[in-house]
């Protein structure tokens, strides 16, 4: 239990963390002006490690980050990344085993779904025109840049969820 | 008293008391100047010397003071310090505020009738490709849905949202802010509206031109105040250059903002002008 807790407060650490350097201007390069969101990648890090409950929890936490940043009160996302992470998490448990290659190919596979949520009812849906143009150079360019950060925050996340462990 | 004067020491006491007696009074007789002004030299240079030697026992003496009372002196300085910061800090902000009044002020002798309150930028929404952001003022200030957002240099947008204490803005580069907005020098009209393309370089675009039009690069652009939703005569931009739209191959211009509005700071909303419409929009 007492590694249960450090364990998800280190997560919790990494993920406020993570969160204030992607919405920090000036505080990481960007590239085409665009940033990566570390915040979705740790979802699906922790969801594997850890399974459907933490999952579900750290994508609650990831929902409400990113809605207090996009629209200042409590939203769909809240709601949409914690059951993606609760998803990712069931998928761990009883479909794949987790490695590097099936981390990023979940990984990859929830952030272009949340992107594309996002551009959807940011963006599309509000009638604006020019939709390729900025999926490509705004969405698209967000996710790629969010995958080349994937490793290290893998290599970040593994050692907490193997070592930040009970003994046996 | 009979031993008096028997003793050698008592023998020294009374030649020194004869000779100092003798002094005083050569001092005092008139005619012996030379002699008194040389004890009187004397006598003034070993009462400096004694001047010097107690001033620097007394400094040594001075600075011998206890730790606790350099703690207290250490304490009083230190509030004061922070009392002065805080002055300092209020002062430039008055010294800032002062100078956005005095640009806006020449506007305000134009447009007698404008009502605005001063109002400072509290964060950005960072996913908009349109740069809106939030402000410090809300329907407690008496602001409203459409008010216009303007700085000294001209128009930065509209309230979109109001809450209490605070309002989100839509800029002029988003394609939800749009104006009625004229060519101060040819008298072409054209309506206001933001894309992404030119959001990304900073731009937005005038649209609706008439093919016949004779805007030229770094013509003035303003406010028409048609519809009565914007004052009029607010500047928005200049003339980047003209351009054909992808799709109708209608001709637009790209207006280069005078405000610099992803960095902009300090700001005005105008809660009141003449020629305003009472209803505005009621729909965006």
């Amino acid at each position: 239990m007492k590694h249960k807790f450090f364990r998800y407060f280190a997560y919790t650490l990494e993920m406020i963390v993570l969160f204030i350097l992607e919405r920090t201007p000036n505080a990481i390069p960007e590239i085409f002006g665009e940033k990566p969101t570390f915040v979705i990648l740790v979802v699906s890090m922790i969801a594997l490690f850890e399974g459907e409950s933490a999952g579900l929890i750290f994508g609650l936490l990831a929902g409400i980050l990113l809605d207090s940043a996009i629209s200042a009160q409590l939203s769909y996302l809240t709601v949409i990344v914690a059951i993606i992470g609760y998803i990712v998490g069931f998928i761990s448990r009883n479909v794949i085993n987790v490695n590097f290659t099936t981390a990023v190919l979940v990984s990859t596979a929830s952030t272009v779904l949340i992107c594309m949520i996002i551009f959807v009812t940011n963006y599309a849906l509000k009638g604006y025109g020019q939709l390729w143009y900025v999926f490509w150079r705004h969405y698209l360019l967000r996710v790629l840049y969010s995958l080349i950060v994937l490793p290290l925050i893998y290599y970040v996340n593994r050692p907490i969820a193997m070592n930040i462990n009970k003994p046996e | 008293m009979r031993n008096f004067l028997k003793k050698d020491i008592d023998k020294i006491l009374i030649a020194l008391f004869l000779i100092t007696t003798g002094v005083v009074i050569l001092n005092v007789v008139p005619g012996t100047d030379k002699f008194s002004s040389a004890v009187n030299d004397g006598v003034g240079s070993l009462s400096a010397v004694l001047g010097k030697v107690t001033g620097t026992v007394n400094k040594t003496v001075e600075h011998k003071r206890t730790a606790k009372e350099y703690e207290s002196e250490i304490e009083a300085l230190k509030k004061e310090n922070n009392k002065l910061k805080t002055i300092v800090v209020d002062y430039y902000d008055v010294k800032r505020e002062n100078a956005q009044y005095l640009k806006f002020y020449n506007f305000k002798k134009e447009n007698r009738g404008l009502k605005f309150k001063p109002s400072k930028v509290i964060s950005r929404n960072l996913d908009d490709m349109f740069y809106g952001f939030t402000l410090d003022k809300g329907k407690n200030d008496g602001i409203s849905v459409n008010s216009p957002v303007i700085s000294e240099n001209g128009m930065i947008g509209r309230v979109d949202e109001v809450f209490a204490n605070k309002c989100t803005v839509k800029t002029i580069l988003s394609p939800d802010f749009k104006a009625g907005v004229v060519d101060s020098k040819t008298g072409d009209n054209g309506v206001l509206v933001g894309n992404a393309k030119l959001a990304d370089q900073n731009l937005s675009g005038m649209m609706y031109l008439s093919m016949q039009n004779s805007i030229q690069p770094d013509d003035i652009i303003v406010t028409s105040g048609l519809g009565g939703i914007y004052p009029k005569n607010l500047p928005i931009g200049k003339v980047k250059k003209l351009n054909y739209d992808d799709f109708d191959s209608s001709v637009y211009a790209e207006i280069e903002p005078y405000n610099d509005i992803k960095n902009i700071v300090d700001v005005f909303i105008i809660t009141e002008f003449s020629g305003k419409n009472p209803e505005g929009v009621t729909s965006k």
